[in-house]
């Protein structure tokens, strides 16, 4: 009976708050599930142990594995079956999309090739798959790829026409396999080169044996330089190079959840106050506080129920939208990456719903002081709005001062296990001084209505406004509050992109210098895949001379346990003209030429922060081929690797790794106007052959920066996130606020003021609530940038980040944010201003 | 599933093979290894065994050669192709116990998880194996954790090599080149261990051996055989092998040979064997059905029994390795002369009209 008063009917009658404080719990969890979602769909394409199915130890070397150490293997067989694989990601040339192409003994290896029981290939495609006579693709693999019944790959820069024997099923919507294509070993092998070696030997535990056993024979007769490692050991190693950025995406998405959380609070005070008169009658009829509050947590239940569902399904379906631009950010750190799928997970949207619920309960906490506060009927008309007293502005401010110290303290917290949890912490202490500085801040905006100087004095339709909204200073600091910290996050988020920004693109332009770039084609993604064939190096170095041509090599290592990348060079070449900046400020010409001539190494600054490693410090690089023991020359800036990067002499390197080819090769001319002549020079000269990109310098900086630009396009979307939030908030928060003071509207009609004059004090009073919004958003948002450059930043990926203010996004979010409130308070004011002022002092009692 | 039904895919044309024309020049050890230029080689473990508690075992060990690819490989061939490949069959039977569990695997020889020696006898094929420690020795290991079945037995030669048809060279089919080389040890004496469901047993008993090669063995119209190796109580033993057609019949060049007690060796012509199914048994599984009793009449050596399965079900069903469905197993003979053996039954789930 009491919900239905209270809860039911004010529901039914105002259908659109009520729809627009469920949107606004909506919009939170849908951010939070669709980061999730597609940041494990992004990651997911990561796997590829769970695409073989159940536990399995894994023989492997970075450097391959030699086939005569197959026999070596032979007790093995006993508990395990022993499966061969090679495994590459490859281009597919026409949609540039990435590709995994796995290699696999077709002969007994059953565990990629298996679909439903009714899904058999015919004879002839096992014969043409074990004969090596082309592949199988997924049955989800766009059929524009394998028109003609062929795939156009891309293979170390060659190009190759590879017929498709047949489509197999997947077994899941996220399947890794979606993008996987499957040969025979000796497919494979003849696409690469004769003589590549395998990748690693899957050993999949027989009945009777575990895992474990498994793995403990193995390390019993596998030589070095193999390495066992188990399919947890490799599910813990995928996590550590994706647990940082996972956080990242994470954290941004509670963000957003919160946010919704503060509309919900809104909502719901406002619909407190809406209902106060109402409220009071029932406590003067004898209902207990305890009823009352029950049916605010009601209706917080059914804002959250609703919202909750609405934003998980909705943030299921945003996934897929936002899955591409979470791949781009992901191989921004990462590499390229195949197209994954997305999978929507049922505990997932499950959770999203309890998240929403979660939420608007926490959220009606407030509220419900607001309720446990009215008092019976009879005492409602004595009821004043008191301003705040100078003990509670203090204590309001006192504790934003507090927040602000605890947000510096955090920042100097070192991050434990590589995550940026003290720097998520001072970001939340940022977040929560904005929302405790809101009621204070209108109070003084109320105050000062009263002392307004000058033209100021003369426009009492601001002085008005601003004085109502100090009247309503509880509801309306929380929805100044939402809005805040929605500008806040963009404006954060906005400046983290443009300091990342201006100092890649200045690493860019002074440290690349190499007048002609060849790289592997690049994906849609625009990341470089794969190496380059030895064919290429050779070209090049016969048009212009081994010492013009820097070919690159990387290899994986590892430092101090550490999975890091090991780089090969040929350091005289860049010495001649230099190259990235260094830490210490010298010339990176002298870094390079004393690493050349005394056989030393360079470090990437990302190790030397997680590290601690320093310039003359000696450094133990293992890789599974050997070990290199070396002095630090220099540690240079770099923004192409978070992981780790040593670059060795390029001879040096190819000791330890002899069949490693150039991942880049870099051209420095004579002279350097030249090259765009010469660029068409070398490609006159590949393109019989191959498929590779050679860029100029100019075109290479572009090309850095619109995949920079394009990976980062997501932060235009938060900033008209912020502007709808402003909108929701205002209309929320404004329906009440009027409600409350329709009585002083009435009056001000009634003596003469007239509906203009009163509907400017309407969207005056919205505009106030998106201005202070905005400007503390912005404030904090610019100091939570800080926190992102300079903490966030350098505790995930261990980038040293130039802080950049976003001045064009404060200025266009301020007027964004002001604008789009002033047009929410029509709604409400057009709402008001509909009834007669006579009957609204009349309901008043005024 | 993709994997192996290797014998369903016939490597090369028969032409680019070696065949048997005539007699093949033998010599020992060295044609106990792999004969590379031919398509199919195997080489052939059954055995009768009793447990300490005298129950009755028997077990079969296979390793199939099969040849994909004939000639060397070019230089700038991938060393993955497949050029031939190892498919083996293990199969227990428990007879009184009423059980048969079987296993199978499957290999490519590169990188040496599968192999042969090229001048001695020594297969393997993951850790399973047959090695010839030196004239009179054969040792047979294989063990299979998904079916809980295990061997490693060591046998010693009870009698001499036998060199089946004419001098080894046994014909299957009309066409000149429908021949295989055929030798066998028919009477192995040894003991070791058998494993089942992860129980060791100390095991002892007689085995059968054969080692088999050629490109082209079956002719035109042969859908199947009925193989019989049968070591008889008075020393003697006895193979036969029928050619069958589709229509049951079985062809001209079907025969066998009679191993003496002191070792010599006679020749058997169709003719001299009547070998007459007298009872059926349909596996549940696939649908075959496979005679499981069978009267014997050889009057030229003697023999007028009654031969019967000692477990009806000895099924295999290789559709992971070699992709062929047959009937392996234990059988007895009763009659005029005692005797015990194997029988191998293909072509009744089945043709393998082609593949051999």
């Amino acid at each position: 009976m009491l919900f239905r008063a209270l809860v039911w009917a004010p529901v039914r009658s105002r259908p659109w708050r009520s729809l627009a404080t469920v949107i606004g719990i909506a919009a939170g969890v849908a951010a939070f599930v669709a980061t999730l979602i597609a940041s494990r769909s992004a990651v997911s394409s990561l796997r590829d142990d769970t695409a073989l199915g159940g536990e399995l130890v894994r023989i492997e070397a970075p450097g391959g594995i030699d086939d005569s150490a197959l026999a070596l293997l032979r007790p093995l067989t006993q508990g395990a079956q022993l499966l061969p694989r090679m495994d590459e990601w490859v281009l597919e040339q026409n949609s540039r999309s990435v590709l995994r192409l796995y290699g696999i003994d077709a002969l007994l290896d059953p565990r990629l090739l298996q679909g439903p029981k009714d899904w058999r290939p015919t004879s002839e495609q096992i014969e043409a798959t074990w004969q090596g006579r082309g592949v199988w693709v997924s049955q989800e693999l766009p059929t524009a790829l394998t028109e003609r019944n062929e795939l156009q790959l891309l293979v170390r820069g060659i190009p190759r026409t590879v017929p498709v024997i047949g489509h197999f099923p997947l077994r899941s919507p996220d399947d890794p396999l979606r993008s996987a294509v499957i040969g025979d070993l000796a497919l494979v092998e003849s696409l690469f080169a004769p003589g590549r070696r395998l990748d690693s030997v899957d050993l999949v535990p027989r009945k009777g044996w575990t895992a474990e056993q498994v793995q403990e024979s193995a390390l019993a007769c596998v030589p070095q330089p193999l390495r066992v490692v188990s399919s947890a050991d490799l599910e813990r190693e995928r996590r550590a190079m994706v647990r940082s950025l996972e956080f990242n995406l994470l954290s941004l998405s509670g963000i957003s959840l919160l946010v919704g959380a503060v509309l919900v609070a809104t909502a719901l005070a406002s619909a407190v106050v809406e209902r106060r008169k109402l409220l009071a009658l029932c406590v003067s009829l004898g209902a207990t506080r305890r009823q009352l509050v029950a049916t605010l947590l009601g209706e917080a239940l059914l804002y959250g129920s609703l919202g909750g569902a609405l934003g998980a399904i909705g943030g299921a379906l945003a996934a897929h939208a936002l899955a591409p631009t979470m791949r781009s950010s992901v191989e921004t750190v990462l590499g390229a990456l195949p197209e994954s799928g997305v999978r929507i997970e049922a505990g997932l949207v499950l959770a999203g719903v309890a998240m929403g619920i979660a939420a608007a309960l926490l959220a009606s906490i407030l509220p419900l002081f607001e309720i446990v506060r009215t008092p019976p009927l009879q005492s409602l008309r004595r009821a004043q709005q008191q301003p705040l007293s100078a003990r509670a502005r203090l204590g309001s401010l006192l504790l934003a001062g507090l927040l602000v110290w605890s947000a510096l303290q955090l920042m100097h917290v070192p991050s434990p296990d590589g995550l940026p949890l003290s720097g998520l912490g001072a970001s939340i202490a940022l977040l929560l001084a904005l929302v405790a500085v809101q009621g204070p801040l209108i109070d003084a905006l109320g105050r000062s209505a009263l002392r307004m100087p000058g033209l100021l004095a003369r426009m009492p339709s601001l002085r008005l406004s601003a004085s109502a909204l100090a009247a309503g200073r509880r509801r309306a600091a929380w929805a100044s509050a939402a809005v805040g910290m929605s500008v806040a996050l963009s404006i954060s988020i906005a400046a983290m992109v443009l300091s990342f920004r201006s100092s890649v693109e200045s690493w860019a332009r002074e440290g690349l210098l190499a007048d002609l770039a060849l790289r592997p084609v690049a994906t849609a993604g625009g990341v470089p895949l794969g190496e380059l064939d030895a064919g290429i190096l050779a070209e090049c170095q016969s048009l212009y001379g081994p010492e013009h041509v820097h070919p690159f090599h990387r290899e994986p290592a590892r430092v101090g346990g550490r999975s890091i990348t090991l780089g090969g060079g040929d350091l005289a070449v860049v010495a001649r003209r230099g190259g990235v900046a260094y830490r210490d400020g010298r010339d990176s010409r002298e870094v390079l030429q004393r690493a050349h001539t005394l056989g030393r190494v360079l470090i990437n600054e990302p190790l030397a922060t997680w590290t601690g490693l320093r310039e003359g410090d000696s450094i133990r690089i293992e890789t599974d081929a050997g070990v290199l023991e070396k002095t630090i020359e220099g540690v240079f800036v770099d923004y192409g690797d978070s992981q780790g990067l040593v670059i060795t002499e390029r001879a040096e390197f190819l000791r330890l790794f002899p069949r490693s080819l150039p991942r880049t090769i870099d051209i420095y001319l004579d002279d350097p106007t030249s090259a765009d002549a010469e660029r068409e020079r070398v490609l006159a000269v590949l393109q019989t052959r191959f498929a590779v990109e050679v860029l100029t310098r100019t075109q290479l900086l572009d090309r850095i920066l619109s995949v920079f630009d394009r990976t980062f396009a997501i932060t235009r979307a938060l900033e008209l996130v912020s502007a709808i939030v402003a909108v929701i908030a205002v209309l929320t928060v404004l329906y009440a606020l009027l409600a409350e003071r329709a009585g002083d509207l009435a009056l001000l009609w009634s003596l003469g003021a007239t509906r203009a004059e009163l509907f400017a004090q309407i969207l005056l009073q919205a505009a106030w609530i998106g201005l202070l919004g905005a400007v503390l958003g912005i404030l904090t948002g610019l100091a939570i940038g800080v926190v992102l450059v300079d903490v966030v930043n350098l505790q995930s990926f261990g980038w040293t980040i130039r802080y950049q203010q976003p001045f064009e996004t404060c200025v266009r979010m301020l007027v964004l944010v002001v604008v789009f409130a002033g047009i929410a308070g029509a709604l409400p004011a057009l709402r008001v201003l509909a009834s007669p002022a006579a009957r609204i002092l009349r309901e008043e009692g005024t | 599933m993709i994997q192996a039904a290797l014998l369903c895919v016939v490597g090369g044309l028969t032409a680019d093979w070696e065949l048997h024309q005539e007699p093949p020049e033998l010599s020992f050890p060295r044609d106990h290894g792999a004969h590379r230029e031919y398509r199919t080689e195997w080489w052939y473990l059954t055995a009768e065994l009793l447990d300490d508690a005298g129950r009755r075992h028997g077990v079969q060990l296979t390793i199939f050669r099969q040849g994909m690819q004939p000639g060397s490989a070019a230089p700038d061939e991938p060393r993955w192709k497949l050029r031939e490949a190892f498919a083996g069959h293990l199969a227990v039977a428990e007879v009184d116990a009423g059980r048969f569990r079987h296993a199978e695997r499957v290999r490519r020889p590169q990188g040496g998880l599968a192999g042969a020696a090229h001048d001695r006898l020594d297969v393997w094929l993951d850790d399973w194996s047959f090695t010839q420690s030196d004239d009179q020795h054969l040792r047979a290991r294989a063990h299979d954790a998904d079916s809980g079945i295990a061997i490693d037995l060591c046998f010693v030669t009870a009698k001499p090599l036998v060199l089946h048809g004419e001098r080894g060279l046994s014909r299957k089919g009309p066409e000149a080149g429908n021949a295989s080389a055929y030798v066998s040890w028919t009477r192995l004496r040894g003991e070791g261990s058998l494993t089942i469901a992860g129980r060791a047993l100390k095991v002892r008993g007689e085995a059968w051996f054969d080692h088999e090669w050629g490109s082209s063995q079956l002719g035109e119209g042969v859908v199947g055989w009925d193989w019989l190796g049968l070591r008889l109580a008075d020393q003697r033993e006895l193979m036969v092998y029928c050619l069958r057609r589709a229509d049951g019949s079985v062809i001209e060049q079907s025969g066998g040979t009679l191993i003496l007690a002191d070792g010599s060796t006679r020749a058997l012509r169709r003719e001299e064997i009547l070998l007459e199914a007298r009872q059926w048994w349909q596996s549940p599984r696939t649908g075959g059905k496979y005679p499981c009793a069978w009267s014997l009449r050889v009057p030229s050596a003697g023999i007028d029994g009654r031969l019967s399965a000692q477990l009806p079900d000895c099924e295999l069903n290789t559709a992971g390795s070699s992709g062929v469905i047959y009937w392996e197993g234990p059988v007895t003979l009763e009659g005029s002369v005692l005797g015990s053996g194997y029988a191998e039954l293909t072509g009744y789930a089945g043709s393998l009209g082609g593949r051999f």
